[in-house]
């Protein structure tokens, strides 16, 4: 009972870096209209940053890792700027196979640039660990699930309250009526890259250490593409419940059938999902017009 | 097909049997290489680039191809028999992949794909008992005639297999199979109306490319002599759809051009693999931003202005030289053009109802669109359906063809009820439509949308007889390329019949449709806002038009038109709605005086 | 205050407008009216910025705005209550007249207009924190109003403020439209309900596909033959050889 306690616990956790995934993703689509197929890629730029920073450069923990967020944010910025930007007229199509090509781009450059090896990040936290009533949680596992919560959080009551966050709710539901309001569309377009960027930032200098950095380390973030289609790409509390509910399946498949099963777990979860509730689990039922 | 481009394949044919004989072994690898993913890449513009259905699993299904070709050549089927079985393998994993996509499109397809070919590739990686894991299997090439496993003449063997595949591919696509695809890929709507089924038509296309890719992962296998999975990762699925883009979506020559620039790019850069592979990638990202056409849409759309003889490399251009147009003519009946279609078991009286909407309700959310509206249209009548902004005439039209979902009432059409059938069933029992947006299908000619009329009221022959390109089914587009012509005179816009349908002027862009909807035969044609956008010439043309199709036909005219002189100059009888209800029914002087009528259009002042 | 002179507008590949030109002056209510297709919401769309026209000029206090980006258009003191309201469904009647005021920086102004406009309008304030997909058709479209001032215009484009309306709330806004201008807001006013907003209106002009076909005082155009024809077409001639 308590090992399958400590795999709820641990898929749940795995499932929170899913679910911040799949909240940058939906944060993108919803106010663009553009599924980021890159979103992984940012993740394993963020490892690789926080690699050249802290390990070839040397530079202290703290200041690094702050420098290789700032450098991710600065990363979505200029791909919003430079790739997305001039496809805004383009069809979706196009903007969608833009960030294919980001993906390609990115993974190839950063084999390019380093190399294809694993590269290895030092542990920020050592490897402490805590035991609550018989449960193991390392020091990473705490920063993970706090860090996510108060990601959430912080989103939450950006959206909720404040008027940047308001007039971003407001481009979602309505572009044409919220540029009626004076409400700059372009500029939120950045944003929304930019919250992107310290999402998939802190994802990936927080996972480096556990996966490695390796320019391939993007793809686990496919399962954030999971994940938002079971969060039926609309909602937040969505994307929260379908990370964590992916992460504990995932953990307990892995472990119960064979490891090698638990990727394909997911994508048959997601393909089970499109054919039969393409609209996610947790989508509101649309009235459909033709 | 014309002269230039004949020439043209004949000059590529040349160079590349060519290449045994006068290239090394590397240049046969090469060059066999590069055959072989054009043959995938072909399957794949058919699917994504003619059908418009993203799909990034194509390495997936070259995955099954290629190891269920193998399994069989190792349980001793020889080579000829394992390599059209892994296509059907492939095609039998398309059919089944297909099913997401008959629900769900753009991103969410290519989500879905996307995980097909990963899971694939972990079954790949992990099934090591079967498939050999990431060491690998060891395949062997064709072992009978024994020289056939020779380099060279293994090549001649792709060549020869690509060769046909080629041509099949051509066939199809320049069928009522091809045109239906683009239709489908431009506009659902529309293709419903035009009696396409989008499920048959999506899988289809979905087993065509899964089998073209199961062909060419099976002669893949025995190329390299082994299958390892790292060559089928989402990567080179994602690159599959980069080199149709580069070479041109929907092309089939740019399947061809974008293989030879994936094979290439290695060799103009000898240095690291990543850097080809982020070389590819921008270049990828330019032909995006700068040439989306890719290469040979490219060329095409400059053709005039570039080289004066490289033509349209005429995919879907059935007429090409004035000469051509002449020799349909040669082939004219003498009787009106409607009369000669229509077929005789339709009885066509007089004074028949021939359509009635009773008590139609229509509710979208909240709203009632529709409340209780009920009317009838009687045969060989112009009856027109007016009201201003919002009353729900769009609404009607739409429950009519089945694009929306009433709430409540009946709608019968000939005797047969109509609610029981979907959209795409309804122009085979004779009701044909315009649309007030036009609806004109992008990258096709004004011929080819016309012919797209014909695709449920001529269907002709069927896949196999098309795809081999039988005589039957040339005869077919030969009579359907005529009848099209001759729809576009009645409408006055024939001398357009080669022009790409989006270079025309509005005015004839709609005239384009309505020939389309006579092309679909129509005992009933339903007409929404015809005289939208045109300029009072063109409404001139269009009212006459309309009036001697009506009159010498016999065609039974549903019209919704806010053009009230249109509206007034040639109904018979005239039904308005307001608010979603019918408030007044008759010919045009009594609606014309109808104080109802009056109020709803001009508003009504208070009184204090 | 506004003056749009020789307006080409294309709707894709369709000429919309053909050279149009009239005049809103500072002080009045403006009629724009005319059968449905006219082009009397491409007129107002082109006006705000959604479309670009391709010929003609737009001036708006003294300086042209035609090909400016919407939201430029806004902070200069252009405001629109769009055609079917456009609400912000999933935000409360606060919300959305708080977006209103987006481009704002006068915190105390914007708090003063806020009760100015519940004070117009109390049947928002009752329903301040409800959201406004829940409201009914005419409480819908005082708030899209509400939130159109909060930008604090000097010049208010109303698209079709009656349509789905019944009658006791085409009254009620009618009265608040009037009420408005005799503050002195400039208000170009889009009808279907010609004979309603020709009841407000001190000037009018009449689109017919695409062209000003008419212009003057409501008493005029509401006597004349030429204004019913432009509704309900010219008699019928069905007789006539094709």
């Amino acid at each position: 009972m308590l090992a399958l306690l400590q795999l709820i616990i641990d898929g749940t956790i795995l499932g929170c870096t899913y679910a911040v995934c799949a909240i940058g993703m939906v944060l993108i689509f919803k106010a663009t209209d553009v599924v980021n197929i890159a979103q992984g890629e940012l993740m394993m730029m963020a490892a690789f940053f926080a690699y050249t920073f802290q390990v070839m450069l040397g530079w202290p923990f703290f200041v690094s890792l702050v420098a290789a967020i700032c450098s991710t944010i600065l990363l979505s910025l200029v791909v919003e700027r430079v790739v997305l930007r001039p496809l805004m007229k383009a069809p979706v199509w196009t903007s969608i196979m833009a960030t294919v090509a980001l993906m390609v781009i990115l993974q190839a450059g950063a084999r390019v640039t380093w190399g294809p090896e694993v590269y290895h990040l030092p542990p920020f936290f050592g490897s402490a660990t805590i035991r609550l009533g018989g449960i193991n949680l390392t020091a990473l596992d705490m920063a993970i699930l706090s860090i996510s919560v108060i990601y959430m959080l912080l989103l939450y009551l950006f959206f909720k309250f404040t008027m940047t966050g308001k007039a971003m709710r407001a481009i979602q539901m309505d572009k044409e009526a919220a540029s009626f309001m004076g409400i700059s569309v372009r500029r939120a377009f950045s944003y929304v890259w930019a919250l992107n960027g310290i999402l998939m930032g802190t994802v990936g200098i927080l996972l480096a250490p556990r996966l490695g950095v390796h320019s391939t380390m993007g793809l686990l973030m496919l399962k954030g593409f999971v994940v938002a289609v079971i969060g039926g790409f609309t909602s937040f509390a969505g994307s929260v419940i379908g990370g964590i509910l992916l992460g504990v399946i995932e953990t307990l498949a892995g472990v119960y059938i064979s490891s090698a099963m638990k990727d394909i777990v997911s994508f048959v979860i997601l393909i089970l999902v499109l054919i039969v509730r393409p609209t996610g689990l947790f989508a509101e039922s649309m009235t459909k017009r033709v | 097909m014309n002269v230039k481009t004949r020439l043209g394949l004949l000059i590529l044919l040349l160079i590349l049997l060519a290449v045994p004989f006068l290239g090394g072994n590397y240049m046969i690898y090469i060059a066999s290489l590069m055959i072989v993913v054009s043959i995938a890449a072909l399957g794949l513009d058919i699917l994504t680039g003619y059908a418009g259905q993203i799909c990034f699993g194509q390495a997936g299904f070259i995955a099954v191809g290629a190891y269920c070709s193998a399994f069989l050549m190792k349980a001793g089927v020889p080579f000829w028999l394992s390599v059209p079985g892994g296509g059907v393998a492939a095609g039998l994993s398309g059919l089944i992949i297909g099913l997401p996509a008959l629900r769900i499109r753009g991103h969410y397809l290519a989500l879905a794909t996307l995980s097909f070919a990963y899971i694939i590739h972990l079954i790949l990686v992990h099934w090591e008992s079967v498939t050999g894991g990431p060491r690998g299997l060891v395949v062997s090439r064709p072992t009978w005639p024994s020289f056939f496993s020779q380099d060279k003449y293994y090549y001649l063997v792709i060549l020869f297999v690509a060769i046909i595949l080629f041509v099949v591919a051509r066939n199809i696509v320049r069928s009522r199979y091809g045109r239906a695809f683009l239709a489908l890929q431009k506009d659902e709507i529309i293709s419903r109306a035009m009696g396409i089924n989008l499920t048959i038509y999506k899988t289809i296309a979905f087993v065509i490319s899964s089998f073209y890719a199961g062909i060419a992962g099976g002669l893949y296998g025995p190329l390299l002599g082994f299958l390892d999975p790292l060559s089928f990762s989402i990567m080179d699925s994602a690159f599959y759809i980069m080199i149709i883009v580069i070479g041109g979506r929907g092309t089939l020559y740019g399947s061809i051009v974008g293989a030879a620039v994936y094979v290439f790019i290695p060799e103009l850069l000898r240095r690291a693999e990543f850097f080809q592979e982020l070389f590819f990638g921008v270049i990828f990202l330019c032909f995006l931003i700068l040439m989306p056409d890719g290469v040979v849409g490219f060329l095409r759309r400059h053709q005039s202005s570039l080289f004066g003889w490289i033509s349209r490399t005429g995919l879907l251009t059935p007429v090409e030289r004035k000469g051509g147009v002449e020799d349909g003519a040669r082939f004219l009946k003498t009787a009106p053009i409607l009369t000669a279609l229509s077929s005789p078991s339709l009885a066509r009286g007089t004074g028949n109802e021939l359509l009635q909407v009773k008590n139609l309700s229509i509710r979208f959310g909240g709203l009632m669109a529709l409340s209780d509206v009920s009317f009838h249209v009687d045969t060989g009548e112009i009856f027109s359906l007016i009201g201003p902004n919002g009353a729900g005439k769009t609404s009607t039209l739409n429950a009519i063809t089945r694009l929306y979902e009433p709430s409540g009432g009946t709608i019968s059409f000939n005797g047969e009820e109509l609610l029981k059938l979907r959209a795409d069933q309804i122009v085979q029992k004779g009701i044909g439509r315009t649309f007030q947006s036009v609806g004109i299908l992008g990258g096709l000619t004004a011929l080819e949308n016309v012919m797209v009329g014909f695709h449920a009221s001529h269907r002709g022959s069927g896949f196999l007889q098309t795809a081999l390109g039988a005589r039957s089914a040339r005869n077919d587009e030969a009579w359907r390329r005529e009848h099209a012509l001759e729809m576009l005179k009645l409408v006055n816009v024939e001398q357009h019949a080669s022009d790409l349908a989006t270079d025309l002027p509005f005015g004839q862009q709609k005239l384009v449709g309505l020939a389309r909807a006579l092309a679909c035969n129509p005992r009933l044609l339903i007409l929404d806002e015809p005289a939208s956008g045109l300029s009072p010439m063109e409404i001139e043309h269009l009212t006459s038009l309309i009036r001697s199709l009506c009159r010498q036909s016999g065609l039974t005219i549903l019209l919704v038109e806010h053009d009230m002189n249109v509206v007034m100059g040639i109904s018979d009888r005239i039904a308005v709605l307001d608010f979603g209800r019918r408030i007044a029914e008759g010919n045009p002087d009594e609606i014309r005086s109808n104080p109802l009528v009056v109020k709803a259009y001009l508003g009504e002042e208070e009184t204090a | 205050m506004l003056t749009i002179e020789d307006m080409d507008v294309f709707y894709g590949k369709v000429k919309a407008l053909h050279g149009i030109s009239f005049h809103v002056p500072p002080k009045g209510i403006t009629a724009l009216l005319g059968a449905n297709g006219a082009g009397k919401t491409t007129t107002l769309r082109t006006i705000c910025g959604i479309l670009k026209p391709a010929g003609g000029t737009i001036i708006f206090e003294d300086q042209r705005i035609d090909g400016m980006g919407t939201e430029a258009i806004v902070r200069r003191g252009i405001s629109i209550v769009p055609e079917g309201r456009r609400l912000f469904p999933q935000m409360t009647v606060l919300e959305n007249l708080e977006l209103g005021s987006f481009t704002r920086k006068d915190k105390v102004g914007v708090e003063r207009d806020l009760k100015q406009i519940f004070d117009y309008f109390p049947r928002l304030r009752e329903r301040k924190s409800q959201l406004a997909v829940s409201l009914s058709g005419g409480e819908q479209q005082m708030l899209a109003i509400g939130r159109a001032l909060m930008v604090r215009p000097k010049l208010l484009l109303l698209d079709e403020p009656s349509m789905g309306l019944a009658p006791l709330a085409i009254k009620e806004i009618y009265q608040i439209v009037e009420a408005l201008n005799r503050e002195g807001m400039a208000i170009l006013l889009v009808e279907q309900n010609a004979k309603k907003a020709l009841q407000v209106a001190h000037e009018a002009c009449v689109l017919e596909t695409g062209k000003i076909t008419m212009k003057g005082d409501p008493k005029s155009l509401l006597a004349s033959k030429q204004f019913y024809e432009a509704y309900l077409g010219k008699g019928s001639n069905k007789d006539e050889a094709s």
